[in-house]
């Protein structure tokens, strides 16, 4: 079941679209990862989600009713904002305390609530701190802890370990990792591998549109490409001799030249003659390989389909 | 919507007592109370002797004095003010209509913040996925008019007590009622105020160009239909525009004038507040 349908939503900033015609589904229980290039869109997206701001076309359904009409106030969706600061002078346990109350928390079980979510983050005994008195790092926690509060159907969370010690980042993707099953969560983050390790499935942006999206192993998958790392530079006789191979659509080098991936006809990636017949050439060639991968990275395949492939 | 209201105003004292520009207004309207307090305090005499030779003054009008207060009073004619003096303590009187005058001034500044600086920050990305913009706007709004019923009622309450000690009010019992009478016509009278800068709120995102905006708007509406009247009465019109002109008809012990002001505070009020949540319930944050 899909918690979360997005139908071609659409934002425009002074004419200049943000978000252009994005559709997507997200199934219950499961962690998104939401990647793209600086300015794709993804913090348009969350802000729309989260109502922060108004889309100028489409709409969103969360559990089957309209997104816009059901959330404010309904508690079905918490966030953690990229840009959204704490009030000073007023503790944070404070705070959470009151972000309590307003899901519908009684004085009591408020508290207690709010020291839940703050020893989540490792967070507890700086629960007493104010609003200006912490630390980039301490403060994208807390923003990450108040997003825990109340246990939101869906949780977003923009960039959740961006300016976070390795540490930090760790304690953060295991917290997300927890959430999975019982509660959906939409993460953004430049961190390809990190959305890797911690998510089912990927929506990749460019340019305000999805141009990828899917279970991270069938996109990764990729099953008619082959990557020879070699360990030493090839020369461009051996990209032409790769690209004559009957089986071979397509050969390409990267920019160092030690890397060589063949677009293989599909039918044939489980042939062995393939790889047999480039190991043949490059040996011929003076070269030898330190790694063959069948498939790509996350990252590749974010390269390919934005213009950071270019 | 009310459970709502509730909840978000329970954080309200924390808010207020951290914010500056709360702070500040509540300092501002202590400092004016007290201020105008103490100068009519030590122009008491004077204005008690000279109140002491025209009691009825709703019939003869206001004398001419050297306590320039009450020469701006022989220009007020208004049938209303001028029975304020009728049976009170001149001092509690001049002293309450100055209060009136300094009102929108003072809770201007109280309301200035309702939403500004927690737009400006973008902690209001914090509250928004668990609360209603509405019930945002009008906890809000709640809140500012409960400073100013604060503030007011209490500078009202210690200044008045003092003044009533030194005037030479001939019924203590009249200017009792008179003083609780005022309060919460300034507790009303701030209602519209409020509302007008939770409305300018919505689309400012900074408490102190909120509060330029408001008063400048304000003066120049006042300036418009008092000084453009003398050119031409069409000019009248401006002074409808802002919530002043409820001021007399409140003060006003004639019930249907009375309920004219009432009617006044409630639509200036009402407008304010269904434009205000129109821009805030649409607005990106």
């Amino acid at each position: 079941m899909n918690v979360l349908e997005i139908n071609r939503l659409t934002k425009l900033f002074n004419r200049v679209a943000a978000l252009d015609n994005v559709s997507f589904a997200v199934p219950e229980g499961c962690v998104v990862g939401l990647v793209g290039p600086n300015g794709a869109g993804k913090t348009t997206l969350f802000s729309l989600l989260a109502g922060f701001l108004q889309p100028t076309s489409g709409d969103f359904q969360m559990f089957g009713e309209d997104g816009v009409r059901l959330l404010p106030g309904s508690g079905a969706l918490s966030i953690l904002p990229q840009d959204a600061r704490f009030l000073t002078q007023i503790p944070i346990l404070r705070h959470f305390i009151w972000y309590a109350r307003l899901m519908g928390f009684g004085p009591v079980a408020a508290e207690a609530e709010a020291r839940r979510v703050l020893g989540t983050v490792n967070l507890l005994e700086a629960g007493d701190k104010q609003g200006d008195q912490l630390s980039h790092g301490m403060h994208k926690r807390m923003a990450i802890a108040q997003a825990l509060i109340g246990s939101a159907k869906i949780i977003l969370l923009d960039e959740p370990t961006a300016g976070l010690d390795p540490a930090q980042a760790r304690n953060i993707r295991e917290v997300v990792r927890n959430l999975k099953g019982n509660q959906t969560v939409v993460v953004s983050s430049h961190n390809l591998d990190e959305i890797a390790d911690i998510c089912d499935y990927v929506v990749i942006l460019d340019k305000g549109k999805v141009v990828s999206s899917g279970k991270i192993s069938d996109l990764t998958k990729q099953t008619a490409k082959v990557t020879f790392s070699l360990d030493a530079a090839a020369t461009g006789e051996v990209l032409h001799a790769c690209q004559a191979l009957p089986s071979i659509a397509e050969a390409n080098l990267s920019s160092d030249r030690k890397k060589i991936s063949c677009i293989v006809d599909s039918q044939a990636i489980d042939n062995e003659d393939v790889v047999t017949a480039v190991v043949g050439i490059l040996s011929a060639n003076g070269l030898s390989f330190t790694d063959i991968r069948k498939g790509s990275t996350l990252e590749e395949r974010f390269l390919d389909v934005t213009d950071g492939g270019d | 919507m009310t459970g709502e209201i509730r909840r978000i105003l329970s954080f309200e004292p924390a808010r207020a007592k951290n914010n500056p520009v709360i702070i500040l207004a509540v300092v501002l309207a202590a400092l004016y109370f007290i201020v105008i307090g103490i100068y009519l305090g030590r122009a008491a005499d004077e204005i008690n002797s000279a109140f002491s030779e025209f009691r009825q003054v709703a019939e003869v009008g206001f004398q001419e004095s050297d306590v320039p207060i009450i020469g701006w009073l022989r220009d007020a004619t208004d049938p209303a003010l001028q029975a304020l003096f009728v049976g009170h303590s001149p001092l509690l009187a001049i002293f309450f209509w100055l209060a009136l005058l300094g009102a929108p001034w003072i809770v201007m500044l109280v309301a200035s913040d309702q939403t500004a600086s927690e737009l400006s920050k973008r902690h209001i990305r914090f509250i928004l996925p668990r609360v209603t913009r509405r019930g945002l706007f009008m906890a809000r709004l709640l809140s500012s008019w409960i400073v100013w019923v604060a503030i007011s009622s209490i500078s009202l309450f210690l200044v008045g007590i003092v003044l009533m000690q030194i005037g030479d009010g001939e019924n203590r019992d009249s200017d009792y009622i008179l003083m609780f009478r005022m309060i919460w016509i300034l507790a009303i009278y701030g209602i519209p105020f409020i509302a007008l800068m939770a409305f300018i709120n919505t689309f400012i995102s900074n408490a102190f160009l909120s509060y330029l905006l408001g008063t400048g708007a304000w003066s120049i509406f006042w300036v418009l239909g008092e000084v453009g009247s003398w050119v031409h009465e069409g000019f009248r019109f401006f002074s409808y525009l802002i919530p002043t002109a409820v001021k007399y008809p409140l003060l006003s012990e004639d019930p249907q004038r009375f309920l004219t002001g009432v009617g006044g505070v409630a639509g200036y009020s009402l407008g304010f507040i269904f434009f205000g949540i129109l821009i805030f319930s649409r607005r990106d944050v």
